[in-house]
């Protein structure tokens, strides 16, 4: 990846599917842009006792924000740039 | 697997690897400029959903965009969304892109990649709606903060600057709490506030807040969260000198968010793996590579910059970064046998002073928020320190008192730090905890071990190091 940064190109529009729902997206979002945009400020269930969490330091850092994604596994959804047609999987469904 | 080969590795895309990029790509050297994230820019370039929405937000896109500019040259290449996860026995940077292990051959490396916030764990952090500062301010920025109604808390100067990032997007900042006492700040202020550039700063963001109606309430910090699903409250609380709770001085606040940051610890997993020494500067965040005046490590051809090699903001980052850069471009002309360049050499002693004016002014600024680890005292037996592996204070109080153990015993018998985030978020509580457990006096707190890989990679990724194994004893 080559590119560092553009302007026109990140207003294109996406769709990225999660939890089966497909959403709309921009080029340049995250996949946390995404969740927390659609009102999905608690998306993660922790191994350990079934916790929710959701986005607490945006960068990469603290391992909360984690999210399943067809073709990539686990990742951490503040550090991965939407595509198109991509299929995201939360553990922590509201209401689930 | 993908090997790349420059001349100038840059660890880092945020202002101090881009000002190297830039510099580099002036001198004609080849620069590979790595970083995690899938855009440039760090976490102070971070980039802007829509219109910048005044001023000065829109001279730090146009910043950023001469910045970028600058690095747009057949000379640096970009490797986003790439993780630094190790070395190599011969030297080679061990990098992870999807799932896939690349590595990065370099004669020069110049690691620029940055600090995390330092935080506190409080009864209720775990809650969706608390954040640190620092994630609410890139949340806000791309405009989908998860809240309505938010306290901003903790320490430090950026405080006031995410208060201001989410007033501007529309977020009621019922206040700002700084856990120092503003007559403490003042009297440690001293010649600080007499720098134009950075007291007028200083004021705009106050003046700011204060149009707003943000109240900063020094003394103050937030005690617990209170919700069901996600935030619903905040108790907050005065402290005392030492930053121990006053009794009786408790009140809820209704919030549905709570952004929390005690400043910033420079991310040095990378120089420690390296083998670089390192000394402790309070002022500077804690632990950071020693360096000399080229901004080189004890390591030959390895340098850092920015907020790696201590906090201090955006401006001597950048500067660093040239300076790093230039040094490093230097170097690799006199191992090629170049007569040497005068006009670089003028361009490094510049560089050099602006430096030590940046950081003078910085180590200044930071030196009048001390921290104070009184703060630990709004832990209570339930409050989870490891939020990866989900360790109650409770169980690591046990092994502390019981076996005596110290932090990385500590670690191994409680799991506290063991997490995918390894210990990058607790470790500096649990450090700090422990330490005043103990009655240690103030000075150098413990750090977790540093090992490879540095960030969680896939199974896969670190099987393809078999091949490489294979390859060095067949010598193929």
């Amino acid at each position: 990846m080559v590119a560092a940064g553009t302007t026109s190109r990140d207003e294109e529009k996406l769709t990225v599917h999660v939890d089966g729902i497909p959403m709309e997206a921009r080029r340049g979002d995250t996949v946390a842009h995404v969740l927390l945009g659609a009102g999905r400020v608690g998306f993660r269930r922790t191994e350990v006792t079934g916790g929710v969490r959701g986005v607490f330091c945006g960068m990469g850092m603290c391992y909360d924000c984690l999210v399943h994604v067809r073709d990539r596994g686990l990742v951490r959804a503040c550090m991965v740039a939407v595509t198109d047609g991509m299929e995201v999987t939360t553990s922590g469904r509201e209401g689930a | 697997m993908i090997r790349h080969e420059c001349d100038v590795a840059i660890v880092g895309a945020g202002p101090a690897g881009l000002a190297a990029a830039a510099e580099a790509a002036k001198h004609g050297v080849r620069a590979i400029v790595v970083d995690e994230n899938p855009a440039a820019g760090g976490q102070y370039y971070r980039r802007r959903r829509g219109e910048a929405p005044d001023a000065d937000a829109r001279k730090m896109e146009e910043e950023r965009a001469a910045l970028l500019e600058e690095c747009q040259s057949p000379h640096v290449t970009f490797l986003l969304e790439t993780t630094v996860w190790g070395e190599t026995p011969d030297g080679r940077l061990l990098l992870e892109r999807h799932g896939r292990t690349e590595l990065l051959q370099y004669r020069r490396l110049i690691i620029a990649n940055g600090a995390y916030e330092r935080v506190v764990p409080f009864p209720g952090w775990t809650l969706p709606g608390v954040m640190t500062a620092g994630g609410a301010q890139g949340l806000a920025k791309g405009g989908v903060f998860p809240g309505k109604r938010t306290l901003v808390a903790g320490s430090g100067p950026f405080l006031m600057v995410v208060a201001t990032e989410l007033i501007r997007s529309g977020v009621d900042v019922v206040a700002v709490l700084e856990a120092n006492r503003q007559g403490a700040l003042m009297r440690r202020a001293g010649l600080s506030l007499l720098d134009p550039t950075k007291g007028r700063e200083g004021l705009r963001y106050w003046r700011q807040l204060k149009d707003a109606g943000v109240p900063i309430r020094f003394g103050h910090a937030v005690l617990r969260a209170v919700g069901e699903d996600g935030v619903e409250a905040a108790v907050i609380g005065q402290l005392d000198d030492e930053w121990r709770p006053v009794p009786g001085t408790e009140e809820t606040v209704a919030v549905d968010t709570i952004c929390v940051g005690f400043g910033f610890i420079p991310s040095v997993e990378l120089p420690r793996l390296l083998g670089c020494e390192h000394e402790y500067n309070a002022a500077r965040g804690g632990w950071v590579p020693v360096v000399d005046d080229n901004m080189q490590t004890t390591r030959d051809g390895v340098y850092v910059a920015g907020e790696v090699a201590g906090i201090g903001g955006a401006n001597p980052a950048m500067i660093e970064g040239r300076l790093a850069a230039l040094a490093a471009v230097v170097s690799l002309q006199e191992e090629e046998g170049r007569p040497g360049d005068k006009a670089a050499a003028r361009r490094m002693a510049d560089l050099k002073g602006q430096r030590r004016k940046a950081r003078g002014f910085s180590d200044q600024l930071m030196a009048m928020f001390r921290f104070f680890p009184g703060i630990y005292d709004i832990m209570t037996d339930d409050t989870v320190v490891c939020r990866c592996e989900e360790v109650p204070l409770a169980r690591v109080k046990g092994y502390l008192m019981d076996e005596g153990a110290g932090l990385g015993g500590v670690k191994v018998l409680s799991r506290a730090g063991m997490g995918r985030c390894q210990g990058r978020v607790c470790g500096s509580a649990l450090a700090g905890w422990m330490a005043r457990q103990r009655g240690d006096a103030a000075g150098e707190p413990e750090t977790l071990n540093v090992r490879m890989p540095l960030k969680p990679v896939p199974f896969a990724a670190v099987a393809e190091l078999d091949r490489l194994e294979q390859e060095r004893r067949t010598g193929s």
